[in-house]
């Protein structure tokens, strides 16, 4: 059986007792976002994408970090298509990802 | 030794909270704006000037929504309490053009976000021995003033 690499993510085992509240965090931010899309509200898309990217690498979560630089520029740009898609890939990324915990 | 961090983030409060724990530093206070940071640290423009804790180190956001990050370290600077106490600040990459305007304001280092463990561990352990030089510094200077004193007598 094959991995997903891009759906491991290798977490420091120190961060275990707060990864579900960073999971929780994440999908109020999806929900967020999707909310100030349909009011085109950028400037709190921009907020989210840029504590997304804050917030992501800390964590383990690269990914994350580099989805919420897009979803930030995204939202420079008002681009609410790409928006739209970086979000929907980073629920779908969310739904999906696999942790494993190491001491590092 | 007691850690202040400042951050408007749930997440990298969290976050620095436990890396610091997991590296044994077991007091750590957390705020998320200025005027509960204040309040902490008993300093002009608290709600309740009492001040609760003593800090021996300080990790500061650069970028806050009630009060830029920068004016924060002045407004700690001008505490003679808190004229030595190490702040580091917290910034990301598109926030370097403030780093001179924070080091100006008083601050002794920063990190960078996304926070890396080991570089956070590396930067506050050089900051709690330089703050623990000026703490010994300062007592012996007290010693002596006082030494000096009996002398005259």
């Amino acid at each position: 059986m094959g991995d997903n690499k891009k759906n491991i993510v290798h977490v420091d085992a120190d961060l275990r007792p707060i990864i579900p509240r960073f999971l929780e965090i994440r999908q109020d931010d999806i929900n967020r976002i999707r909310t100030a899309l349909t009011e085109e509200d950028y400037e709190t898309i921009i907020r989210i994408g840029h504590s997304i990217k804050g917030a992501g690498g800390g964590y383990g979560f690269s990914v994350v970090t580099e989805m919420g630089k897009a979803i930030e520029m995204a939202g420079k740009a008002g681009d609410a298509s790409t928006v739209e898609k970086v979000t929907n890939n980073l629920s779908d990324y969310l739904a999906t990802v696999e942790i494993i915990y190491e001491k590092i | 030794m007691s850690i202040l961090v400042i951050d408007d983030s749930e997440d990298i409060r969290r976050l620095i909270s436990t890396f610091l724990k997991s590296a044994g530093y077991e007091k750590i206070h957390t705020s998320g704006n200025a005027v509960e940071a204040f309040d902490l640290l008993g300093i002009e423009g608290a709600k309740t000037p009492e001040g609760t804790e003593d800090v021996d180190l300080i990790l500061l956001d650069i970028l806050l929504p009630d009060m830029d990050g920068i004016d924060i370290c002045r407004a700690i600077r001008k505490v003679k309490q808190y004229e030595e106490v190490p702040i580091i600040m917290v910034t990301a990459i598109q926030e370097s053009e403030k780093l001179e305007t924070a080091f100006l304001a008083g601050a002794t280092d920063y990190i960078r976000k996304p926070i890396d463990k080991t570089e956070l561990l590396a930067r506050v352990r050089a900051a709690m021995k330089l703050k623990n030089k000026l703490d010994l510094c300062s007592r012996i200077s007290k010693e002596l003033e006082q030494v000096k004193k009996e002398l005259r007598k």
